[in-house]
């Protein structure tokens, strides 16, 4: 198969059950986001802007109000479009209004954070998806079959594993960058740990009682961070990276309790291990029964695990 | 196009559409080429970002306990030695300032460096004190196995209020 046939691939469609589960965990995410206290710290403006919004007048970034509107608009937005309502304008809005309270966040701290970034890439992508297909699912919901229409396009999926795979492989990245190949060392991780790691942790335990294993386990976290773009390529490579992925967010959490990585393990495990493949299967199955011939190419596209 | 089935009993409709919507490919490439680009572009500017976390190397860092003549231990903002980092760059995509401090994480001061950073300070922070006592603890690899604070690096260092005299 060459790379336009393959590249075709992804606008064939399939039932939206997956793709609308996604999009529930990412609106509950939206509105976890508005219901965290926002936190605005004392001092003087950064001579770089932070986020892309940074262009606003300082008053507009600073003041609470903002944010609180912004808040307020992603929880109506988020909810009008988990009831289908309002249709792709709900989905632009919320993606719009996530992206702006993070990003307001981010203008009013002098400490960073990333547990919301994959969020905001994969409201985009779903909120695109939305104004792709909003038309035929109104239409299909009006008829009550929704679940049963062929309405999710392969790309909205691809694309998300795109987002998470280059997010995580720009993290080991600049760790070869800042640091070299022997970033990875133990000791820097000994030290985080020795710090700030939760004492009870079995990670944590092993982590600062043997450097060697120290070593190994950030070395490893360093070289699945990087080869995470690989993800994109195949169910083989997205399962072992996404198993990696999972198991370097399991220890992450496990030792820093409350840096807030929740996020990400639920949309790593959501997309990278093979729950999509499930549910195409499963629809394969449904469509086999009722003697549908578009169940041969699900069964086409798990075979070769595009 | 997928047409849509509304009767009953039917399979779903075919799934694939004869002509994708172009509007479907310039997103999905426009997508792809953003996220390729834009960390290289933008650096580590939300939405945008570099996932700097965690990407330094540090062989060290210091504890502060900073003591007045009573021996109470004070608040370490008011003498800037408060620890700002947090695992990320400090400074690195965030769009207030981090307040100053003498503190780096991975790297130690020189007695001489933290007299004259105290004795630097504004008069507020030296109100009621004729001299304070640093105490500098380093954290760092005691035995090639192990981290944990390294005596022989750490120390204590009494610095006078400026005019006081020493």
């Amino acid at each position: 198969m060459n790379l336009a046939e393959r590249f075709n691939r992804w606008f064939e469609r399939s039932r939206p059950t997956y793709g609308i589960l996604t999009t529930w965990i990412l609106l509950s995410f939206a509105v976890a986001l508005a219901l965290l206290p926002p936190v605005f710290h004392e001092g003087p403006r950064a001579e770089t802007m932070a986020t892309m919004f940074g262009w606003l007048p300082e008053a507009v970034v600073r003041s609470p109000w903002t944010t609180h509107v912004c808040r307020v608009v992603l929880v109506a937005s988020a909810l009008l479009w988990f009831a289908g309502r309002l249709l792709p304008w709900s989905c632009w809005l919320t993606a719009l209004s996530f992206t702006m309270v993070w990003a307001l966040r981010m203008e009013n701290v002098a400490n960073g954070a990333h547990i919301f970034h994959a969020t905001t890439w994969l409201l985009w992508i779903h909120a695109a998806w939305m104004q792709f297909v909003h038309r035929e699912w109104q239409a299909a919901r009006q008829a009550g079959r929704l679940r049963e229409t062929c309405l999710y396009p392969r790309w909205v999926f691809l694309l998300s594993v795109f987002a998470l795979g280059v997010f995580h492989t720009w993290a080991g990245l600049t760790k070869i960058a800042e640091s070299g190949l022997d970033w990875g060392n133990g000791l820097s991780l000994q030290l985080w740990v020795y710090l700030w790691g939760w004492s009870h942790s079995p990670f944590g335990y092993f982590v600062l009682a043997h450097r060697t294993f120290a070593a190994i386990l950030q070395t490893g976290a360093m070289v699945i961070e990087s080869l995470s773009f690989l993800t994109w390529f195949g169910k083989w490579p997205r399962l072992i990276l996404g198993v990696g992925i999972l198991g370097f967010y399991t220890g992450v959490l496990g030792t820093f309790v409350d840096y807030g990585f929740h996020f990400n393990w639920i949309l790593v495990a959501w997309l990278l291990l093979p729950v999509e493949a499930w549910f195409r299967r499963r629809e394969s199955v449904s469509r086999e029964v009722a003697g549908d011939p578009g169940a041969v190419q699900v069964e086409a596209a798990l075979a070769t695990g595009s | 196009m997928p047409t849509l089935d509304h009767s009953s009993t039917a399979p779903a409709a075919p799934a694939t559409p004869a002509n994708p919507r172009t509007g479907e490919r310039l997103f999905v490439v426009g997508f792809i080429v953003v996220g390729l680009l834009g960390p290289i572009v933008m650096g580590e500017r939300y939405p945008f970002s570099i996932a700097p976390m965690f990407c330094q190397q540090p062989t060290c860092y210091c504890e502060y306990v900073v003591k007045g003549p009573d021996g109470d231990s004070l608040d370490l903002a008011r003498f800037q030695l408060q620890r700002v980092y947090d695992g990320n760059p400090v400074g690195l995509g965030v769009g207030v300032r981090p307040p100053e401090t003498l503190d780096r994480f991975g790297e130690v001061p020189t007695e001489q460096l933290i007299r004259e950073h105290l004795q630097q300070l504004p008069d507020d922070a030296w109100r009621g004190l004729p001299y304070v006592d640093v105490e500098v603890s380093v954290i760092g690899d005691v035995d090639g196995v192990h981290v944990g604070r390294i005596d022989e690096r750490s120390f204590t260092v009494r610095v006078t209020a400026p005019g006081a005299g020493s």
